[in-house]
């Protein structure tokens, strides 16, 4: 990233323009271009009324005098005759000696407004005429300059956003390369605790090889979260699969035997029902990390001792397969139910301090990446039950195949 | 299966994970011989021709792809099964897609198959002894 171009320097690019939008010539200066041509003559107006409000009082002054006067001659040359004329015609005593018919009716209320002894009358007329327009004038400048500014924010705002939009895609990419570094680092971590646990002879030290059978499981366990993170992140994208041909008992038992699992907290069964299944077509890996986080955050958020117990059987109408999986832990509430699915947010009576949140929504996401749903049921004290469907036949996504 | 080792060439500018690839194989039973760039990789291949070749993409100095291109143009290394180990069809979305075509040119026979990084020890594995059978296999016929 380049120097200065953060998201720091951007907010106080942006409130220096918004605090000083007039003395900011620089920032302005590329900005008042744009909006000058969007908003026409106010813009124009306002940008008049911006250059002259810098020269101090004797152009507001100025302008305040042209207010003033033209306001003022168009009472006594046009407002005060008019007058007049509409007094005739209320009623014609007011104006004595303005005889005559048809245009001279009109013509002689009008002339009788400039003769000398109505001098005073005209000078009401200006006056209140010539403070409305210089009321009007000093209002219609300051919405001048105001539509200017905003103008002129908006295009600053409209430039900052695109600048980052462009850092937010660049931001994604590194980090995807980031993470994906480091599935690559934690992969070979593993991958040496599992070559060391390999090769365990009798003499070798129990603990020594508790603590390696700990670190490859941690390991894995983060390199399954560090794909998840980037799967959720592509799932964001483009909801494309990368479907292959498998049958579900291998998939549940694939997950069951998946040494990631925190299965020193509890057991993980495989259940019976799944035989009748047929083999699916599914995104082997996605539903793979699906069924390991539901089944870990079972154990993880029971007591240990937990009883996990995966499944999977044809839903109601056979178009679909629901993989269930069912705990005999301490049960979620309803509150916590209504906020399992959503990113970040984990369940508040969990005892448990080191989980991401990403998990669920995850969850969500690869099920829905598929056409199927993912629920939850389960009541207080009673266990849980995650249940999620995917539909024996795909439809409606585009389907890349590996 | 013959009765001397067989012999796997690793290339990887990464030298724990050459080495990771190393404990996996030698404690299979393959002779490893490693290499950090395609440039060392083809000075070992002309020395002495391995029976398997596991390739990354990404190295320095010479990368891959350039590799493979000029091995795979000398007659005699040809018949050399290639694994590509690469992380690139996974972490990258933009080159992903393309880099099983980097491969396609000149008339060159395509990598015997692609192994996605992270890999697991049982998938290394199966893909190795499956293409060294099969190359055994056409050897013998």
């Amino acid at each position: 990233m380049r120097e200065g171009s953060g998201p720091t320097s951007l907010l106080v690019e942006y409130l220096a323009a918004v605090r000083h939008p007039r003395g900011d010539e620089s920032a302005a200066g590329a900005a008042a271009g744009a909006p000058v041509a969007a908003m026409g003559r106010h813009a124009s107006a306002g940008e008049d009324l911006a250059v002259m409000s810098q020269r101090r009082w004797p152009t507001w002054a100025l302008r305040a005098l042209w207010h003033g006067a033209t306001g003022f001659l168009f009472g006594f040359v046009v407002l005060h005759p008019i007058a007049m004329v509409i007094f005739r015609w209320f009623d014609p005593r007011l104006a004595p000696g303005m005889d005559g018919q048809g245009p001279a009716s009109l013509m002689s209320p009008i002339l009788h407004a400039f003769r000398p002894e109505m001098t005073s009358m005209g000078l009401v007329f200006g006056l209140f005429s010539a403070a409305i327009a210089l009321v009007e004038g000093h209002y219609r400048g300051r919405l001048a300059l105001q539509r200017d500014q905003l103008a002129r924010q908006a295009t600053l705002l409209g430039e900052k956003n695109e600048r980052l939009v462009r850092l937010e895609q660049v931001n994604r990419r590194h980090t995807q390369f980031m993470v994906h570094d480091f599935k690559g680092h934690l992969a070979t971590i593993g991958g040496f605790a599992d070559v060391l646990l390999r090769k365990k002879t009798p003499t070798q030290d129990p603990a020594e090889i508790e603590a390696l059978t700990r670190i490859r499981r941690q390991t894995q366990r983060m390199a399954g979260a560090v794909m998840d993170l980037l799967e959720f992140a592509r799932l964001e994208k483009s909801p494309a699969l990368h479907r292959e041909r498998t049958s579900i008992s291998k998939l549940l038992e694939t997950v069951a035997a998946d040494i990631a699992l925190p299965t020193h907290l509890g057991k993980v069964e495989v259940g019976s029902s799944h035989l009748d299944c047929p083999g699916v077509t599914v995104d082997t890996r996605l539903v793979e990390r699906v069924l390991v986080n539901l089944v870990s955050n079972a154990l993880k958020h029971n007591r240990p001792g937990t009883r996990v117990v995966l499944d999977a059987q044809p839903a109601s109408d056979s178009r679909a397969i629901a993989f269930t999986c069912t705990d005999n832990g301490h049960g979620l509430s309803e509150a916590a139910q209504a906020t399992l699915f959503k990113e970040f947010g984990t369940s508040p009576n969990t005892d448990c301090e080191d989980s991401t949140g990403l998990g669920l929504a995850f969850c969500k996401k690869a099920v829905e990446a598929h056409g199927g749903r993912i629920w939850c049921e389960s009541s207080e004290g009673q266990g849980a039950r995650f249940i999620f469907t995917i539909p024996l036949e795909p439809k409606g996504e585009s389907n890349v195949s590996n | 299966m013959s009765a001397t080792k067989q012999h796997i060439l690793v290339v990887d500018d990464e030298p724990d994970f050459v080495a990771y690839l190393k404990a996996i194989l030698e404690e299979d039973g393959f002779e490893v011989t490693i290499a950090f760039d395609g440039e060392e990789a083809l000075s070992c291949v002309r020395e002495m021709p391995p029976d398997l070749v596991t390739l990354d993409i990404d190295m320095p100095r010479k990368t891959g792809v350039l590799f493979y291109r000029q091995m795979k143009s000398e007659l005699r290394l040809r018949s050399i099964p290639v694994i590509v180990v690469t992380g690139l069809r996974r972490a990258n979305e933009y080159a992903g897609p393309f880099v099983e075509r980097f491969f396609e040119v000149g008339g060159l026979p395509l990598p015997e198959a692609y192994v996605d990084k992270p890999v697991g020890r049982d998938e290394l594995l199966s893909v190795v002894k499956e293409k060294l059978t099969v190359t055994e296999a056409a050897v013998q016929s």
